[in-house]
């Protein structure tokens, strides 16, 4: 029968018994299959360690609760095999990423909701919700991007004006050598356009996205662990249009 | 390449003029999908570059500026490559006849004839289409819905002419036929004024039913194409003085993304207000240089100290429209950052 799926990812450990419990409770809800992936080539959870369960306590907990859940684990990174799995499985209305999985939009379809599960710290005001650790990770990413191509855009427009009598013979002779003042102009856009997208990143200028909104957690059985935070995050990639 | 030609020597006081004024531009064509150029020309021959070197200087940082601002554009879900492409077309033909009509009135009435037809097409051009779209942009200031399709794009769109094309990223299905008049008219006022956008924008909004955001981004597209032309064009005849492209593009670029990335912070309105209070100012400073023209045709005749200070009204109200520009940019994506800012911190509160 075509059900409706709903996938929880998680990384190759266990999953969280909180993730578990929202998963479970949502698919009750939504009426829908819970299909469990571990994806095998994450980064470790970069989150303080929680309660977790088994695959086999897992889907004991769904079956109780009258849910269908089946288990598969992916290997390769989160950047190809999220692609395919929303492209593969039918009905897929709802993603659920286990605590410490950072998803991209880019790897998700625009139209598939993700919920992220997060318990152990604030939201940030603005922008992309990462852990501590991961958002220190980007913003060394984007430094030394910034760098690298800073240092390539000096040293072309240095090596092209420390030459600058040699280029202009060549440049201005016309015919067939009008490749390269394009071919120049061409590589420079290319290597200080980077730069400069870099430079407004670092300094925290980047295009406005569709806001995310904090949403309570789903309540579970009395006595089970709640989840101290949930975001709730509606991937969006185009905007102003 | 003719002797007359000469390269200037670059100084610091140039290099830093060459650098604000080319981040400016690129910050109104990131935002607009169009403009800097006219400035920029002018700009360039007031450090003493000749004209065609300043021209072809000039079109050699546009293409790579565009193609730049189109990508970064393009990631925001605003180009529809589509419509950009088939427009570069007829864009194409648009600017090979402008060219011909100028060097026919070149012919005809010399440098000065060539000059009058020039500031002549920029007065009435862009103080008919600039007011068209300030009025419009003061109209849907007040609307709070989604924005509306003109009228007119509403009915060109109505006539089944095949071939019927389907622009997914505009969201509009229009014959091809009536995006061919755009995208010529767009090259030709490319090749008599340097800004082929202020007929290329607004005619994607009004003709054919764009949005603003889609139109401005578009016109990136078209841009890119025409100034690669162009570019080879003069590169052949050797007419580039790659040192005053570089210049430009190191601050063009870093305004071109800038630009881009204000479109996601401003309503629809902000680009048509922006670029209709461009086009009035430029319309103004253009026809202050009206009467140099007219006097050196003898239509006229005036004090040379008259005709000195309408050419520096003329130019600094230029520089003035792309600084007026970039103040309403800048100051609108402020804003816009501080109401969110104040937002998110109440939800926290």
């Amino acid at each position: 029968m075509n059900v409706p799926k709903l996938m929880v990812i998680g990384t190759s450990e266990p999953f969280s018994q909180g993730v578990a419990d929202y998963a479970i409770a949502l698919a009750q809800r939504m009426r829908c299959e819970i299909l469990a992936i571990h994806l095998s080539d994450t980064p470790l959870r970069l989150t303080v360690p929680l309660p977790s369960l088994s695959d086999a306590q897992f889907t004991t907990l769904a079956l109780d609760a009258g849910v269908s859940l089946s288990h598969r684990t992916q290997t390769g990174p989160m950047k190809r095999c999220l692609p395919m799995l929303c492209k593969t499985i039918k009905r897929l209305s709802l993603i659920v990423a286990d605590a410490g999985l950072c998803v991209e939009q880019r790897h998700i379809h625009p139209t598939i909701p993700v919920v992220e599960f997060c318990t152990d710290f604030k939201p940030k005001p603005e922008g992309a919700h990462m852990t501590p650790t991961k958002e220190a990770k980007k913003r060394d990413g984007i430094v030394f991007k910034t760098v690298v191509t800073g240092i390539m855009s000096v040293s072309l427009y240095a090596i092209l004006f420390m030459n600058v009598e040699t280029v202009m013979l060549w440049f201005t002779k016309g015919g067939g050598y009008a490749a390269l003042p394009i071919l120049t102009a061409l590589l420079f856009s290319l290597v200080h356009g980077a730069f400069t997208g870099n430079i407004w990143s670092l300094l925290g200028v980047d295009a406005k996205t569709s806001p995310s909104s904090t949403v309570k957690p789903v309540t579970t059985d009395e006595g089970k662990a709640k989840p101290f935070f949930l975001r709730f995050n509606v991937m969006k990639p185009k905007v102003n249009v | 390449m003719p002797e007359t030609l000469q390269f200037i020597d670059l100084n610091v006081i140039s290099v830093t003029f060459l650098f604000i004024v080319g981040f400016i531009g690129g910050l109104v064509s990131g935002f607009i999908g169009s403009g800097g150029a006219f400035v920029l020309t002018p700009g360039m021959m007031s450090l003493g570059v000749p004209g065609t070197i300043a021209v072809a200087s000039n079109m050699c940082h546009k293409f790579p500026k565009a193609l730049v601002g189109a990508y970064k554009r393009y990631k925001y879900g605003q180009v529809d490559i589509k419509l950009g492409l088939i427009m570069s077309v007829s864009a194409t033909a648009g600017v090979q006849v402008g060219i011909r009509l100028q060097h026919l009135i070149l012919d005809k009435w010399g440098q000065a004839g060539s000059n009058l037809y020039v500031s002549v097409a920029f007065v009435t051009i862009l103080t008919f289409i600039g007011g068209f779209v300030f009025r419009d942009a003061l109209k849907s200031k007040n609307n709070t819905g989604e924005p509306k399709t003109a009228a007119l794009a509403k009915r060109l769109q109505a006539i089944e002419l095949p071939p019927m094309i389907q622009f997914k990223r505009a969201n509009l299905r229009i014959s091809l036929w009536f995006t061919i008049p755009v995208g010529f008219a767009t090259g030709l006022l490319a090749a008599t004024i340097a800004v082929g956008g202020f007929i290329g924008v607004p005619g994607m909004i009004y003709a054919l039913g764009a949005t603003s955001f889609v139109a401005s981004a578009t016109e990136l597209v078209v841009a890119f194409a025409m100034g690669f032309g162009g570019s080879v064009n003069w590169a052949i005849h050797g007419m580039v003085d790659i040192r005053l492209t570089l210049i430009i593009l190191a601050g063009s670029l870093l305004g071109v993304q800038l630009g881009a990335i204000g479109t996601t912070y401003v309503k629809e309105h902000t680009i048509k207000l922006v670029m209709s209070s461009i086009m009035l100012i430029v319309a103004v400073s253009r026809g202050f240089a009206l009467p140099t023209y007219l006097v050196q045709l003898e239509v006229i005749s005036l004090n040379p100290s008259i005709t000195s200070l309408c050419d520096k009204i003329s130019f600094a109200s230029m520089c003035f429209a792309l600084s007026l520009g970039a103040v309403i940019i800048l100051g609108s994506m402020w804003k816009a950052k501080r109401s969110e800012r104040k937002a998110v911190a109440q939800n926290n509160a």
